[in-house]
């Protein structure tokens, strides 16, 4: 039986919203990492985001297919569990803003080559 | 007091777009009023929809496409966005289509050449125009489509008949059911835009819409949608007895603007067409922006017209590719009238897709705290989605049996 103060996986975290310090949204929960010394019981280190945390949840071997795992797009960004702040229904808020985070390259490469040299991007 | 009135004639003005225009024009022509209740029934349902999005916009700071990601898990969520897109780049691409062919009317010029620089205007507001101007300047411009109303008191209007005809519905000789049931489809589909919903939600977050500004978002759906949805019969029933006594067949915009030179003249007309131009083009800017509101509720990044393009940059990349999409796309001359048409009826299968998952967190008291719907709103929001499932059953079939209406 369990109590009020256990949930699963997806009850508390998966798919939740990421805010960063300032309120900033950083993306939402695609995934966890979870780490294990010597066949030890695993833990929960850090929570992962981004496509290619999402891409192999929902599309399984053939996103493997598609990305292979040693490619520079297959490492998704890390947001390791002692920059998490809280969790309630609605987010999951960290301490850190999130230019302290891994780069988002997807985001910052819209940015620079798309979006930044339309004119009135910044304005 | 004025912000709230100015909240609910925008609601007006935006509730009526191509699809309203285009289905409206037809049934009136070809079922006079005895498609009224269809009208009924779907404002309705988005009044009730667009309130319960609203109420949990500002109460749980959660949009529509947020709370389909939180609800449904990533798989049905992903699913749910991809028809989603679809369908708002299909309404999009109408409305682009007619803001076009309404500019050809006026100008006696194949309306094609319009269509790159209609895509370009709406761009331009989708990347530059303050949120607040767009929605007031079309939203109250859209009320000249109330010139539909004026029309009908100069028409030989007979009151009692078309009040009798609303209130009795029968399939009118010569026509057959499924063409009446497609239509009544395509009547709830102008009316329910998920798209709607989710530039409703969405824009109130770019407001800072909190618990407190409920009194003044709640009319724009109580009021606003019906107000909106009573402009469509007046459409309708201006249609019904300036077009139907002369058995028109409506498949272009200008007949939908007939019955206004009819009565009114070309003084009318002109009314009427900035009303129509005002209508499809704040319809296409939020059509645009829903893609770009929903990919980034979906995946959780920075989205909104109030960032800095550069501070939301896949963002604005998304509804920059849905205008591209859409402007080719009415390039190659598919006939707009015929896309609105399909893009209403697939509309209105695809409702329960986005209004699930609201109906769901409206009752939940962890997003909603005390603001849960009460039991008449649950009542007839469970009977609308019961209406809307059955709906979305009948809409696909019904489009091949009819071949779309003709």
């Amino acid at each position: 039986m369990r109590t009020e103060d256990q949930f699963s996986l997806s009850e508390l975290l998966l798919d939740r919203q990421i805010v960063d310090v300032d309120g900033e949204a950083v993306g939402r929960v695609d995934d966890i990492e979870l780490s294990q010394a010597n066949a030890g019981p695993p833990v929960l280190t850090a929570i992962l985001c981004g496509h290619s945390a999402l891409g192999p949840r929902v599309a399984g071997r053939w996103w493997a297919w598609l990305i292979p795992r040693r490619s520079r797009y297959a490492a998704p960004s890390r947001i390791p569990m002692n920059q998490v702040g809280g969790v309630d229904r609605r987010e999951v808020r960290l301490t850190v803003s999130r230019d302290e985070l891994d780069a988002d390259r997807v985001r910052d490469w819209v940015r620079d080559q798309i979006i930044g040299r339309i004119p009135g991007s910044s304005s | 007091m004025f912000k709230l009135a100015l909240g609910v004639m925008t609601a007006i003005g935006g509730f009526v777009d191509i699809g309203n225009l285009v289905t409206s024009g037809i049934t009136g022509a070809r079922f006079g009023m005895s498609l009224t209740w269809a009208v009924v029934i779907g404002t309705i349902g988005m009044t009730i929809y667009g309130e319960m999005a609203g109420r949990v916009t500002a109460v749980a700071q959660r949009s529509v496409f947020d709370v389909v990601r939180e609800r449904l898990g990533v798989r049905a969520a992903l699913l749910n966005l991809i028809a989603f897109v679809i369908l708002a780049v299909l309404t999009l691409a109408a409305e682009i289509g007619g803001i076009a062919l309404v500019l050809g009317l006026a100008t006696g010029v194949t309306y094609l050449v319009f269509v790159p620089f209609v895509g370009a205007a709406v761009w331009l507001v989708v990347w530059r125009l303050k949120f607040s101007v767009m929605e007031n300047v079309l939203g109250l411009l859209g009320l000249c489509l109330v010139v539909y109303v004026v029309a009908l008191f100069v028409l030989p209007t007979d009151w009692r008949g078309l009040g009798h005809e609303s209130l009795h519905p029968s399939v009118p000789a010569g026509e057959s059911t499924s063409t009446y049931f497609f239509y009544a489809i395509s009547l709830f589909g102008a009316c329910v835009a998920p798209y709607q919903v989710v530039f409703f939600s969405s824009g109130g977050r770019e407001e800072h819409w909190t618990s407190a500004s409920l009194p003044e978002v709640r009319p724009n759906a109580l009021l606003g949608f019906p107000l909106g949805g009573l402009l469509s019969i007046a459409i309708m029933a201006a249609a019904s007895v300036a077009l139907r006594p002369e058995h028109v067949d409506v498949t272009t915009l200008g007949q939908v603007a007939q019955p206004l030179t009819q009565a009114l003249g070309n003084w009318g007309l002109a009314v009427g067409l900035v009303g129509f131009l005002a209508a499809m083009f704040a319809a296409a800017a939020e059509c645009a922006l829903s893609v770009g509101y929903s990919i980034g509720q979906l995946f959780g990044w920075t989205w909104g017209k109030d960032r800095h393009p550069r501070d939301a940059p896949r963002f604005h990349l998304a509804c920059l590719v849905a205008i591209a999409i859409a402007t080719a796309f009415i390039l190659t001359s598919v006939d707009p009238v015929q896309v609105t048409v399909v893009s209403v009826v697939l509309g209105a299968a695809a409702v329960p897709l986005t209004y699930f998952p609201v109906l769901v967190v409206a009752n939940d008291r962890g997003y909603m705290s005390g603001r849960i719907n009460g039991r008449w709103t649950n009542a007839a929001s469970v009977g609308f989605l019961a209406l809307m499932t059955a709906t979305s059953i009948a809409a696909v079939p019904l489009l091949f049996v009819t071949k779309a209406g003709q």
